[in-house]
């Protein structure tokens, strides 16, 4: 933490934002959208829910009372966007409006059904008197308004799915959200796949992401908080919690350091990612994420806090240990047996990925003799006619598998067949019997390339493939004394780091007791009676007492 | 660039710079370049000794090249030899034959010819304590004859001589002696070196105008400090091996107690304990020898299935596992040699005396006196009554 400051502000400093000078009408919107969501916290539902009231206390250009000028002057902020609708009309009592809306991302039925019908046809006459706000909080049945001031606000309102209601000789507006438009809908997680688990995962669509969490965890407790992130993009942000399991420390730094953020644009929540977290110089992952609605709500449920972004199904969880980012959902709902025999083998692969090539590279070049003697003979046999060093056969190999993967992963699938016969046949089966790489390389790389895809969580993966390649330099160069070295170097750097103040080894460095209930071992949920205790308040019990169903004590 | 970048840059760029300066120390071998031994064979040649080294030669020995290959006629290894006024300093010279650096630490046998181990051992030994190459797990084995000869005999069983040998003395004994074992009992007056002797058997082939030659392995060399005294065969063996409890799964052929023919027993389970007693002036060394055998051939006409019958099968067993561990003790005392290791008992037992004796122990042991106390059982007949295939009324 202590250092986290000081790298973030220097990153700040260093952002580029050609656009934050001009527009002030920008950065301040920015600024408004945070307190917003402050002042909102209480019911973390509504999508810009009345968090407008304090009304236009921070300038920007103020609506005329002109319809004409007001259109003008909306017209030519919005001019060249052809996907703008302005809809002129007289509302039955005779006054003039305007509707303003973008076409696709809201619901156009529900906008004639619920403002266009009711204004042209049902419109009691004696509510003229009271301005655009209650002839439209009166006439129109919508259930989200708010009050916009200012053309700023106008403009915001319209590009963020909301239809903008301008009545002719009032100096102020209305917005009803009428978000709409096709997205994808809830679909199976490509990245995450379970054999047991649900099947939902979080889509592109924010509400529907929060929605999902709701479903899950019916609490009033769970709080989300909105922030509203980007010049150009307005992307919303939300930061879920459940108040009274969540460390409020932890959640107070999270809010500060979203705030914090100034930024042009947030497509995924990668860019959050980065400006958040505490080593941005750290290979290891310091925040997790996750596609799965019940891996966040069992996040959310151990005091961890989850950023949901608007336009990405990617969740983000955060604070972490590495211990989390080797376990599945899966290990929880699977019986404990199961659960942990799965477990163990992905410790155990993991360090395979990690280590296994260096391993070969420094037993073959420098300590033969810890080989059995008939295993050393055997690969003594296959490496009799490779021209290279156990190094560079490594690397031609791990590098070329590198390559396939990524191949393989970009490719559409009727072109993945093709890779996946080149890389068996030319570079495995070719290479090997050309002499040029030798058989146990070609095992060794297979091998790896299976551990690592037996880490649950892709980026941790990805670190250790980076790492795998430091650890076969080291080995090239020490042999098993490099790795070593090489091995606390890596344990040293992991102790050094946290993740919003959590060390990242908690539960084993620095060691508790407690957390040993579900990091090598997972026990079963009637025995799984605390939290871990970094995360939460004070040592809460999971459950209220042991219950146990189905033990008859009378036999 | 900012102060800290620099710092990360300027650390790198000496890390970087550090790696070409160590170029000189790194002990980087590939594997293609050494020359793996397998074995070794000490013999002398007058005052010189001969080295020879036994080197494998992968590959020959998988077939995961294509392109026919196969295994005729062509050796899985490579023997270098050379002679010097020291056996290191022999591989020495035979590294001078070689393009691929020799390297010890795979080595399975340490094999020292007839001559060599008369003259005595422990000169091969020292190099073995100083020079980290060599591995103190590496068996020791005598050959009767010449070391090397016996270590150029192919055997079709494994890839290597080597390594069939290392595979027959872990055949022959319970715990064949390594180099670290032999180090030890050079070191203790209360114990010689009793190690296993492998010569060159003359198979009969089937093909009628041809033999094969194959390494066998059935002595035992028995030295008296480290001078070898003694090649011990036949019931010789068998009773060093019951004697110090190195037998593995022993076979005894046994004369029925009745009627002609003989018995087959093997002994599964077998131990052998030293037990001194002290009486005034003399020591006596008490062998117990506690077990339990099968009796898997019945090849006379003797019917066991009868309680006597069992009994006398027992007291036959017994009095030829007590007969053969007496003659081989009387051996022993003739050659002055402790193989069997009394004197380490006694100094396990009765330190204080051993300390008073460990001097002239060799006088003392000459003249100590030997009981052989026998405990053996003979557990189980198999369930046919009689012998197999023969009717009951030629039995006795």
């Amino acid at each position: 933490m202590r250092d986290w400051r000081r790298k973030w502000r220097h990153r700040r400093m260093s952002m580029d934002d050609p656009h934050s000078g001009s527009g002030g009408g920008g950065s301040g919107g920015v600024k408004k959208g945070d307190s917003a969501g402050k002042n909102n916290e209480g019911h973390g539902g509504g999508q810009g829910g009345g968090g407008n009231g304090n009304g236009n206390a921070d300038g920007g250009e103020p609506l005329q009372p002109s319809l004409a000028a007001n259109e003008e002057r909306l017209g030519h902020i919005l001019q060249d966007c052809s996907d703008i609708a302005f809809r002129r009309f007289r509302i039955k009592d005779g006054r003039e409006a305007l509707l303003v809306y973008t076409e696709g991302i809201v619901d156009s039925a529900e906008t004639h059904l619920h403002m266009l019908m009711p204004l042209l046809f049902f419109v009691d006459p004696g509510l003229a008197e009271k301005g655009a706000d209650a002839a439209a909080s009166q006439g129109v049945s919508l259930s989200q308004m708010r009050r916009i001031d200012s053309v700023e606000q106008a403009v915001e309102a319209v590009l963020s799915a909301n239809v903008l209601l301008l009545v002719d000789g009032y100096a102020e507006g209305a917005a009803f959200n009428v978000k709409g438009g096709t997205r994808r809908s809830v679909q199976e997680p490509n990245s995450e796949v379970v054999i047991r688990g649900p099947r939902e995962g979080f889509t592109e669509n924010l509400r529907v992401n929060t929605a999902l969490l709701r479903f899950k965890i019916k609490s009033p407790d769970l709080k989300m908080v909105r922030f509203v992130k980007g010049t150009y993009t307005r992307t919303d942000i939300v930061l879920a919690y459940i108040d009274g399991i969540a460390d409020r420390k932890i959640v107070q730094e999270a809010k500060r350091r979203i705030e914090a953020i100034e930024i042009n644009s947030v497509l995924e929540s990668g860019y959050i990612e980065e400006l958040i977290e505490d080593h941005p110089n750290s290979p290891f992952p310091q925040l997790q994420y996750t596609e799965r609605p019940d891996t966040v709500a069992g996040q959310l449920l151990e005091g961890r806090f989850a950023i949901l972004v608007d336009g990405t199904p990617f969740v983000m969880i955060g604070p972490i240990t590495v211990w989390q980012l080797l376990q599945a959902s899966e290990d929880y709902y699977e019986r404990f047996y199961i659960s942990n025999l799965i477990r163990w083998l992905r410790f155990g692969f993991a360090l395979i990925a990690l280590y296994l090539p260096a391993l070969y590279v420094a037993v073959v070049t420098f300590h033969p003799d810890m080989l059995p003697t008939t295993l050393l003979l055997s690969v003594a046999a296959a490496r009799e006619a490779i021209p290279f060093p156990a190094l560079v056969e490594m690397l031609i190999m791990e590098v070329s598998f590198e390559a396939l993967r990524e191949a393989g992963i970009r490719l559409p699938k009727t072109v993945g067949q093709a890779v996946s016969i080149l890389g068996a046949l030319v570079v495995g089966q070719a290479a090997v019997e050309a002499g040029i790489v030798s058989a146990p390389v070609v095992i060794i790389v297979s091998l790896t390339g299976i551990a690592s895809f037996t880490i649950p969580r892709f980026s941790l993966a990805i670190t250790i493939r980076i790492l795998r390649f430091v650890m076969i330099f080291a080995a090239a160069a020490f042999g098993l004394y490099g790795l070593v070295i090489a091995t606390i170097m890596l344990v040293a750097h992991m102790c050094n780091l946290n993740s919003f103040g959590v060390p990242y080894l908690t539960g084993v460095a620095p060691f508790r007791g407690r957390d040993q209930q579900d990091i090598f071992i997972r026990t079963p949920w009637s025995r799984m009676n605390y939290m871990p205790g970094t995360y939460v308040q004070s040592r809460r019990k999971r459950t209220d007492q042991n219950t146990k169903q189905g033990v008859h004590e009378s036999w | 660039m900012t102060g800290v970048n620099r710092r990360i840059a300027a650390v790198s760029a000496l890390w970087l710079a550090l790696f070409p300066l160590l170029a000189g120390c790194w002990d980087r071998r590939e594997i293609n370049d050494i020359a793996i031994v397998l074995g070794t064979a000490v013999d002398k040649e007058g005052e010189m000794y001969r080295t020879t080294l036994q080197i494998a030669l992968p590959g020959q020995m998988s077939g995961t090249k294509g392109g026919g290959g196969g295994t005729t006629g062509r050796k899985n290894w490579l023997m270098v030899s050379d002679v010097a006024e020291t056996p290191k300093f022999a591989t020495f010279k035979g590294q001078q034959m070689m393009s691929r650096l020799v390297n010890l630490s795979h080595r399975r046998v340490f094999i020292i010819g007839e001559k060599v181990a008369r003259d005595g051992i422990q000169k091969l030994l020292d190099t073995m304590a100083r020079d980290p190459d060599n591995r103190l797990t590496t068996l020791v084995l005598v050959a009767e004859g010449r070391a090397d000869r016996v270590l150029n005999i192919e055997s079709s069983l494994e890839l290597v001589p080597a390594e069939a040998i290392r595979e027959e003395a872990a055949l022959f004994q319970r715990h064949p002696p390594t180099l670290k074992d032999v180090a030890n009992i050079l070191y203790d007056p209360g114990k010689d070196p009793m190690l296993p002797c492998i010569s060159i058997a003359e198979m009969s082939s089937l093909d009628a105008d041809n033999t094969n030659k194959a390494i066998r392995l059935d002595k035992l060399a028995v030295f008296r400090d480290d001078r070898l005294v003694g090649i011990a065969d036949g019931e010789l063996r068998d009773g060093l091996l019951l004697a110090s409890g190195q037998s593995k799964d022993f076979k005894l052929l046994v004369p029925a107690p009745e009627g002609e023919g003989n018995l087959n027993v093997i002994f599964h389970h077998y131990a052998a304990r030293l037990q001194p007693i002290f009486e005034r002036e003399r020591i006596r060394m008490r062998i117990i020898a506690d077990g339990y055998g099968t009796v898997v051939e019945n090849n006379s006409n003797f019917f066991m299935h009868r309680p006597e019958g069992i009994k006398k099968v027992e007291q036959a067993v017994n009095d030829a596992v007590r007969n053969r561990i007496e003659k081989a003790v009387r051996w022993l005392r003739e050659k002055k040699s402790d193989a069997v290791g009394f004197g380490r008992a006694i100094h396990v037992r009765r330190p204080q005396e051993w300390h008073r004796m460990r001097k002239n122990w060799r006088e003392e042991f000459s003249r100590a006196d030997v009981e052989v106390v026998t405990m053996l059982d003979v557990e189980n007949f198999g369930y046919n009554r009689a012998p197999f295939g023969k009717r009951e009324e030629v039995l006795r």
